[in-house]
């Protein structure tokens, strides 16, 4: 029996905005075993990386607030933790990468602190323990990381500033950063996004490297298939802010249950095929505001049938560990 | 290799949270806008009460401002005097009235004559580019280093006193302040295709400076200008505290401190009266010019 | 870096160059006759026409502003025409004062400002929030004279707390004469440093890397004043720059409300009393005194921004 380290279940998370209280995420459920890998894929709208955001409860405040749910982090709910204990968990329980290698680090500060901090932060048991022989320690750790993640002169490296890094070395960085507590779960919300295509590649490697020796759990958020088909072992699929279907990778892709996927796989570009036009989903992501009555995604969907725009359908379980909510699949027991 | 899904324009929610309003057109908009708050409106309210006593003038102080009396020295406030009287038994109300007229004819004045000139170097600056416009932005960022107040206090001490040299020393220390803005906008301006079309169409460069880029840089031109009324007031009442601006007899909320300093003890009316309105009146301008240009310039929002 | 500093050198001898043709123009304009003004109306023709040649008015201009630089070089301000004592003497004697009064004021301004500014843009809407913004509105609208006359008349008049007027002589008494002026002044000063700390804090805490430092696991006290901080301290050094030289402008009515020796004192009496060299003299030394803040918070914000300092 495989342990679980993070289960989500039912978390609605709601913004405020001009337009009054609306809900970005919604009834998200699903979970990552401890040492696997899941990754969340969506369009950008869909809700993934909010859902990244609520995990560690850094959500803007107080615009951004979790409405139900929980969060549940090696079987603690962390939604109602206080901030004290959140920020322990912060950075040594759970580590975050973020999209933005190029402004995520503190441009007045040296990478090498920087890195050290993640360390003594969480030292001593309580917050900011700085004794001088943890200084010393930290800045070694710092050095040792920046190798681990494959920094070349890690030595000389470890007093540079940030504007002296390429955008590659600065995202290798931030993942030193995040796994400098030794974490038990990884989130990276779109990682690569910013980079170079070849970078991106070195980076995706150097996770997949880093998971297996340090047997971190990652939860990876992208809306690259591509990405996903390489990294992760199950697959969540979100629209406008629900949960559309999971699955494991191959299963998704050899089969999937919910139209939406079906039209995220015929859209990606492939070299084998000989076409002129890309094929396109039609129409939008709708915004939080103006979600869809019933099924969110049937405007869209070529399936599309009565009862989707009156009714939200449940979850059908297709196979053990396969899920889709579609009305199509109204035969099989809803979850 | 990399496969990505096609990116339909989808709103994310980053936009939908950070709120943007289109600026209103016209005027009309405009007031709409600036009503809506409680303290502009109090703020335009305290312009126009003072817009009224400016052009009243004369007529609306209860006593002759310059009438000296012996026997009503320093006296504190009574339903004669309202404020009181100075040191010299002039009647402190009716010379703070007063001396509403020169703070806002300088304050509305200055700037002005420095945006109208300002803004024409600026522009025909920024427009024609070359060597002049290089030396206009060098000689205006060297001129920017200094605060308009001590601009404006260097330039009336070498004049010397005297409402005219008064005018001209606040007027130069904000030129340089309206070249700089006139010349930003117009550089935008330039590149717009109306302009091209102009060119092509054979028309003078400097009718098109008139007639294209002018109209379309008084956006921002307005905006700056509104926020300086409230330095220019401060500028004028300094440099008459100073003994450079209006000249005694003449009452200006400046010099009415500066003659009651010498008696604080014994009559510190003048001083506090005068003070407290010349404070009110920039408040009310500091806000409205706000307002006017949170209004005209959404960027600038929180 | 090193061109960094010398462009701004650079530009600092310009701007000194050019202040001082204007300040030549200027004082040339001035409506009247210098000699008249100087010897009064009882003077003879030949001596107003022996008192032009001494100043070199009957030289054409060019030659004028070629002896004016020469002398602006060397520091030759001439004598006062009142006194005739040494007019860069009159000057280094008052300088200190006033250097004393911007010294303080801008401690006691950083001091309030900063942290009011901090406490603003964190604790939005809270009444801490509306209180340091009123106060700083406040601060941009009082006029620093008022200010200084409204705290005599509390503190010295009514409340015999301070003294009223003057430098003070000896340090405990000279000190007791600079709080007043540096609390007038400090209480301007921190409305603007309230007003630009806030808004760099709601700038930098929008930013990414507040977001990295919170999913470290930082507590609030360190993510405001460590990692939001220390980079709004960049704007903010560089706005207060400006602010110092407001303050400067400021200094002048100050000490005069307090009748304070300073520099402010030295060119108002001169202009008052019509003392053309000490009025230029002090022309030229506060415009100097604008480029050496200036140059020095242009250094200052390389020192402080990794970027400029470290080049890649």
């Amino acid at each position: 029996m495989i342990e679980t380290i993070l289960e989500l279940r039912g978390l609605t998370t709601s913004f405020r905005t001009r337009q009054g209280r609306v809900r970005a995420i919604d009834g998200i459920s699903f979970s990552v075993p401890r040492g696997g890998a899941v990754g969340i894929v969506g369009e950008s709208g869909s809700g993934k990386s909010v859902t990244a955001l609520s995990i560690l409860r850094l959500l803007p405040e107080p615009a951004g607030r979790i409405d139900a749910g929980e969060i549940l982090f090696e079987g603690r709910n962390l939604v109602p933790l206080p901030e004290r204990d959140m920020q322990a968990v912060r950075g040594s329980a759970i580590g975050m990468i973020f999209q933005e290698p190029m402004t995520s680090l503190n441009p007045v500060f040296r990478i090498g602190d920087q890195i050290a901090e993640s360390i003594t932060l969480h030292q001593g048991g309580h917050q900011g323990g700085h004794q001088s022989g943890g200084r010393a320690a930290a800045h070694a750790r710092a050095i040792e990381l920046l190798r681990l993640v494959g920094i070349a002169d890690p030595e000389q490296r470890v007093a540079d500033f940030p504007h002296q890094l390429s955008g590659g070395m600065r995202q290798r960085v931030m993942i030193a950063i995040a796994i400098a507590c030794n974490p038990r779960l990884l989130i990276a919300d779109e990682p690569t996004t910013a980079l170079d295509v070849t970078i991106q590649a070195q980076v995706l490697e150097l996770l997949l490297d880093l998971r297996c020796r340090l047997g971190i759990a990652m939860l990876l958020i992208t809306h690259d298939l591509g990405v996903i088909a390489e990294q992760v072992d199950d697959v969540v699929v979100m629209y406008a802010g629900r949960v559309v279907e999971q699955a494991d990778v191959a299963t998704l892709f050899r089969a999937p249950g919910h139209p939406y996927t079906a039209a995220l796989l015929q859209a990606m570009p492939r070299m084998e095929r000989r076409t002129r036009r890309l094929d396109q989903i039609p129409g939008a992501v709708p915004s939080p505001a103006a979600f869809p009555a019933g099924c969110r995604f049937h405007p869209r969907c070529p399936e599309a049938r009565a009862i989707c725009t009156t009714h939200q359908p449940p979850d059908f379980s297709l196979a053990p560990g396969h899920v889709a909510a579609c009305w199509k699949h109204s035969g099989y027991v809803a979850r | 290799m990399s496969t990505t899904i096609d990116d339909t324009p989808a709103p994310p929610l980053a936009t939908l949270v950070a709120e943007t309003i289109a600026p209103p057109a016209g005027i009309r908009a405009l007031a709409s806008e600036l009503l809506r708050s409680p303290v502009t409106v109090a703020g335009l309210v305290v312009i126009v009460v003072l817009l009224i006593i400016a052009i009243a003038g004369p007529s609306l102080a209860p006593q002759d401002p310059l009438a000296q009396s012996f026997l009503h020295r320093g006296a504190p406030p009574s339903a004669a005097h309202w404020l009181g009287t100075d040191r010299y038994g002039r009647d402190t109300f009716s010379r703070v009235l007063i001396g509403t007229r020169w703070s806002l004819a300088l304050g509305l004045g200055a700037p002005l004559i420095a945006g109208v000139i300002g803004t024409l170097v600026g522009a025909v600056s920024g427009f024609f580019g070359g060597w002049t416009d290089r030396i206009t932005s060098r000689v205006t960022d060297m001129l920017m280093a200094f605060p308009a107040l001590l601009l404006g206090i260097m330039i009336a001490a070498a004049l010397g006193p005297g409402f005219g040299n008064l005018v001209g020393a606040v007027s130069v220390a904000f030129v340089p302040r309206f070249i700089r803005v006139a010349r930003a906008a117009t550089l935008t301006v330039r590149r717009e295709p109306y302009i091209e079309a102009s060119f092509a169409a054979g028309q003078h460069p400097l009718r098109i400076v008139l007639k294209h880029v002018l109209p379309n840089i008084s956006g921002p031109i307005v905006v700056v200008g509104t926020l300086w009324i409230a330095t220019a007031i401060r500028i004028e009442a300094t440099l008459s505290f100073i003994g450079l601006g209006v000249q005694a007899p003449a009452p200006s909320w400046g010099n009415i401190v500066r003659d009651g300093l010498t008696d604080l003890l014994g009559s510190p009316w003048p001083v506090i009266s005068a003070g407290a309105i010349l404070t009110l009146c920039v408040l009310a301008f500091n806000i409205v010019g706000d307002a006017v240009r949170d209004v005209l310039d959404p960027e600038y929002r929180e | 870096m090193t061109r960094y500093v010398g462009r701004r050198l650079v530009d600092a001898v310009l701007t000194i160059l050019l202040v001082l043709t204007l300040v030549f123009v200027a004082m040339r304009v001035l409506p009247g006759d210098p000699a008249a003004a100087a010897l009064g109306d009882m003077a003879t023709p030949e001596q107003l026409a022996a008192f032009r040649v001494r100043l070199g008015l009957d030289q054409p201009i060019a030659v004028q502003y070629a002896i004016f630089l020469w002398h602006m070089l060397r520091f030759d301000f001439g004598r006062s025409f009142v006194t005739n004592e040494s007019t860069l003497g009159l000057l280094a004697q008052n300088l200190p004062y006033t250097l004393q009064l911007a010294a303080a004021a801008m401690v006691v301004g950083a001091v309030i400002g900063i942290p009011a500014g901090v406490v603003a843009a964190t604790r939005r809407g809270a009444w801490a929030d509306y209180l340091a913004r009123g106060l700083s509105l406040a601060g941009f609208c009082v006029p620093e004279f008022y200010l200084g006359a409204l705290l005599l008349i509390v503190f010295a008049l009514k409340l015999n707390l301070l003294p009223i007027m003057g430098g003070g002589s000896g340090p405990l008494d000279r000190l007791s004469h600079l709080v007043l002026p540096a609390c007038t002044l400090g209480l301007l000063m921190g409305a603007f440093a309230c007003r630009l700390t806030r808004s760099a804090m709601l700038e930098v805490l929008r930013k990414d890397y507040v977001r990295t430092a919170k999913a470290k696991g930082a507590p609030r006290r360190v993510v405001i004043y460590h990692h939001a901080l220390r980079n709004a301290l960049i704007p903010i050094i560089t706005g207060f720059g400006i602010d110092i030289l407001t303050m400067l402008s400021g200094s002048i009515s100050v000490e005069l409300v307090f009748s304070r020796p300073g520099l402010g004192s030295v060119l108002v009496n001169g202009i008052l009393s019509r003392d053309y060299p000490v009025v230029q003299a002090s022309l030229v030394l506060f415009a100097l005194l604008v480029v050496v803040v200036n140059v020095v918070m242009d250094l200052l914000y390389a020192v402080v921004d990794p970027r400029i300092r470290v080049t890649a």
